[in-house]
């Protein structure tokens, strides 16, 4: 497996999308519900700015129209106040004096016979220059004619051209006195400025583009502020309609809204544009939309190196050291400068997984080594040379003492011995086997102790085609032969092999002088044998490094009564074999 | 790391900024100065009307300034300079003297102001919009209203010394339609200062002269003097064609002094010269192409049709 580069590759593909789908979820979001909210608030807000335009200027209407109706019927009422006063002509003057010089929007005043003759006249700034009835505008021959006795006419807004150097825009009020026999009818006229008319409806302010005007109930033009405009060919206002009247309506985003007078068939008519506001109602919102995404994406950049910085660079840096660690993990030390707690206690597992790592991986080398030095002592004892120049020794006796029988048996014997020594090389072999090689051993050792022992072997049948380390029981026997011979008795050796507990057990046991606690100790554990023998130590060694720590030698012995070896190896079947 | 994050404090506090000056600065109003050519006429009251009434539509800022007399071109040109210096974003400008106003105006143009000129124009660099009436035509009518006189008819034109273009531009369109009648024949030709004293007096030598049974002059200060000058005078029997609606050249026409009104629709001007400044500002128009208001003829026969009456009275802020 490719260490270092494969780990490298992952480590940056996972930082890079963990960011930036952070940073792309917030931004994403924030965008999101801005641009929602200010939609819905832009319809909303655009159809409540239409509803309050509405009402706004629905208002205003209706208080200018009241306004022009209170100014109307003030005038109507002290027209009609005269008709007190004619019955006494003097009284009558004495009125339209009074009136005139009160009111200085009343600028003329004057009383016509039935031809537009001006009988009496009033005014009080300019004298009036008497003009004829056809070229007198503020005498209207046909309408005064119809008017019945006691009713008021309004005329439409025209010129006063009887003052002297002045051309005032007027409304005539006229009203047909009573008649009675003696005095002939009269019609006693007001011309009213209409200044204050015009500069009421001038000033009216409907937003932006808005204004108001007056027509007559046809919808002709009684006065609009931009007069000049239409009259010129610049400007156009639109004919409306008889459902405006009375009424408020939008149409083409412009606001209508116009109400009748009570004392004239005058209506006012207020117009508003509702035009760009929709515009500015959009730029608006576009604007908040761009300002929050820039803001929001910032935001997230910022976000972005936050995270970094507490997130994925304690990430980088663990994985790092892993890949370090995994690199070189004999030399490895942790870096101990990481700041986030939860990094922390990932970085503290690490370095004692590390360390436990390094210790083991410590111990598997120790043991190997153990391992090869005694498997080495193993092999080198399987051609002992002091046992077979011994044993040669001896045969070379008989053979020179004519026992040839008994030379031929330990030659034998000894030839099996080697023979299952080596091996071919193996190191487990058949239970039968290793039964065999310690016979064998006890074969020859009998003739050179010449019955000092006997032994007995108790082998399980279902033992003997488990497999076993080789030179298990020799060494123990030799043990025996060697400290547990006394000079006097003759020692038993049984040898016993059996299944227990799921495990194989060679049982060697002798009654022989037995051993001490620090005997036993010093035999077990150290590697150094008396005899040049591979040696106790060896034994236990090498089972429990092959086969672990529940498997081994154990050995109990009493002062005097003997020694009895245990050994503990697992049961290894013969198609497992090595 | 910290470097990363200053950069960006930085571009947030930059972002702001601007922000809140875009927003800032869209709320100025823009500022136009006008400057007509005097104070005080009543052609210039009804240009002002219709300014005020396109300042409040187009939601834009109004400074007036002007000479007190309408042939002071030195008192405009510093009028002009002003407008520079108080960084106007318009002019609207009527030139007394078409020649020695025109350095000025450049100069403006320069500064970026837009300039509109209503009624008299300069001689400037770039093409200038004039808003006003068609100059040449209106000359053009006044020699055709001079049909009404019976048999040879005998010219005295008063006209201003200073270098006014529209004025110059009414007596080249009357001189032009002349040369179509034989009958008719300019005898004498005036230069005055732009008082309505000097038309007087120029007036009454005239009548006195016997030379001339028609009088013709170019606007409304002068016209109010020949008028005056007709009645002290006492000829009804002179033929006076004359320029705008003053009140008193009102009253000269119904009395019979004063025959022929050439009436033209200084409310509109303004409005007009308003809207262009507004157009010009928001780049939707471009500087150089005229827009002409019409101009009416008005004798005592039709000068009370309602139709008349609203451009012979127009409607004007008044003491209310």
């Amino acid at each position: 497996m490719k260490k270092g580069n494969i780990g490298e590759k992952v480590k940056k593909k996972k930082t890079i999308s963990l960011s930036t789908l952070f940073t792309l979820l917030i931004v994403f979001v924030v965008v999101f519900s801005i641009t929602l909210s200010s939609v819905l608030t832009t319809v909303q807000s655009s159809r409540s700015i239409r509803d309050t335009a509405k009402i706004s200027t629905e208002q205003t209407i209706k208080q200018v129209a009241g306004n022009l109706d209170g100014y109307f019927k003030e005038i109507n009422d002290i027209l009609k106040q005269a008709k007190e006063y004619q019955t006494v002509p003097s009284s009558l003057t004495n009125y339209l004096k009074a009136v005139i010089y009160a009111r200085k929007d009343i600028l003329v005043s004057i009383i016509y016979d039935e031809n537009g003759n001006i009988k009496e006249k009033f005014d009080t700034f300019n004298p009036i220059t008497p003009v004829n009835p056809e070229t007198n505008l503020s005498f209207n021959k046909e309408e005064f004619a119809k008017l019945k006795y006691n009713n008021i006419f309004i005329s439409e807004p025209h010129v006063q051209n009887m003052i002297k150097n002045e051309y005032p825009w007027v409304v005539t009020f006229a009203i047909r006195l009573e008649d009675d026999l003696t005095t002939p009818a009269n019609i006693v006229t007001f011309d009213v400025s209409f200044d204050w008319i015009a500069n009421m409806i001038n000033s009216i302010g409907l937003g932006q583009n808005g204004y108001a005007y007056i027509v007559d109930d046809d919808f002709n033009i009684m006065y609009h502020p931009k007069q000049t405009m239409i009259n010129a060919g610049i400007e156009q206002e639109i004919k409306l309609n008889n459902k405006f009247i009375n009424n408020t309506l939008i149409e083409d985003e412009m606001v209508y809204s116009s109400r009748s007078l009570y004392n004239i068939d005058w209506n006012v008519i207020g117009k508003s544009s509702l035009k760009g506001i929709k515009t500015n109602q959009m730029v608006n919102a576009i604007i908040n939309i761009s300002i929050t995404t820039i803001l929001s994406i910032v935001l997230g950049i910022l976000g972005l190196l936050l995270f970094r910085k507490f997130l994925s660079m304690p990430i980088n840096n663990l994985i790092r050291e892993i890949n370090a660690f995994e690199k070189n993990f004999d030399k490895f030390e942790v870096d101990k400068n990481i700041t986030v707690e939860e990094f922390r206690d990932l970085s503290n597992s690490f370095s004692e997984m590390a360390f436990n790592l390094q210790r083991y991986i410590a111990k598997i080398e120790q043991d190997k080594n153990v391992l090869m030095k005694t498997e080495l002592k193993a092999l080198q004892w399987q051609i002992n040379p002091h046992f077979l120049y011994n044993t040669l020794d001896s045969i070379t006796w008989m053979c020179e003492h004519g026992k040839t029988e008994d030379a031929v048996k330990m030659l034998s014997a000894l030839a099996r011995l080697f023979r299952i020594s080596i091996s071919r090389g193996k190191e487990l072999i058949s239970v039968s086997k290793e039964v065999e090689h310690a016979e064998c051993y006890l074969i020859i050792q009998s003739y050179r102790y010449k019955k000092a022992f006997d032994y007995t072997f108790e082998v399980e049948d279902k033992v003997k085609n488990y497999l076993c380390n080789k030179i298990t029981i020799q060494p123990f026997l030799e043990n025996a032969l060697i400290h547990g011979m006394s000079p006097v008795d003759e020692m038993h050796i049984d040898i016993k092999i059996f299944e227990q507990d799921e495990k194989l057990v060679i049982q060697v046991i002798d009654d022989g002088v037995g051993m001490s606690e620090e005997q036993v100790q010093k035999l077990l554990f150290d590697s150094e044998s008396d005899n040049k023998g591979i040696g106790v130590n060896n034994v236990n060694k090498r089972i429990k490094i092959n086969f672990g720590e529940e498997y081994g030698v154990k050995i109990d012995s009493e002062m005097d009564e003997g020694t009895t070896v245990t050994i503990y190896l697992p049961i290894i079947k013969d198609d497992e074999g090595k | 790391m910290k470097k990363k994050i200053l950069i960006v404090i930085a571009l947030l506090a930059v972002l702001v900024l601007a922000i809140t000056c875009s927003g800032c600065a869209e709320r100025e109003k823009d500022l136009v100065v006008f400057i007509p050519k005097s104070k005080n006429s009543s052609f210039w009251n009804a240009v002002k009307t219709g300014i005020k009434s396109a300042v409040s539509a187009y939601n834009m800022d109004i400074l007036i300034s002007a000479p007190d007399e309408e042939d002071d071109f030195v008192t405009q040109n510093v009028l002009i300079e002003n407008a520079i210096n108080m960084k106007a974003q318009a002019i609207c400008l009527s030139a007394i003297d078409y020649e020695k106003c025109g350095a000025m105006v450049d100069k403006a143009i320069e500064n970026n102001i837009k300039v509109v000129i209503i009624d008299s124009g300069v001689q400037s660099k770039k093409p200038l919009t004039v808003i006003g009436t068609d100059n040449k035509t209106a000359g053009a009518k006044m020699a055709q209203s001079l049909l009404n006189i019976q048999g040879e008819i005998n010219i005295g034109i008063i006209n201003s010394k200073a270098y006014s273009k529209n004025l110059q531009d009414r007596e080249e369109g009357f001189c032009e339609e002349i040369k179509e009648y034989s009958r008719m024949k300019v005898v004498e030709k005036v230069s005055i200062d732009m008082k309505s004293s000097d038309a007087e007096i120029e007036a009454t030598k005239m009548i006195k002269s016997g030379k001339v049974n028609a009088i013709v002059t170019f606007n409304e200060i002068m016209t109010i003097g020949v008028g005056e000058a007709l009645r002290v005078e006492d000829r009804r029997d002179i033929f006076c064609v004359g320029f705008d609606n003053h009140k008193k050249s009102v009253q000269q026409l119904e009395e019979g002094y004063v025959d022929v009104l050439i009436v033209q629709n200084p409310i509109a001007m303004g409005y007009m010269a308003i809207e262009e400044c507004y157009n010009q500002l928001k780049n939707i128009s471009k500087s150089g192409i005229n827009r002409y208001t019409p101009s009416y003829v008005i004798d005592r026969s039709n000068m009370y049709l309602p139709e008349n009456q609203k451009i012979l009275f127009p409607i004007i802020e008044s003491a209310y």
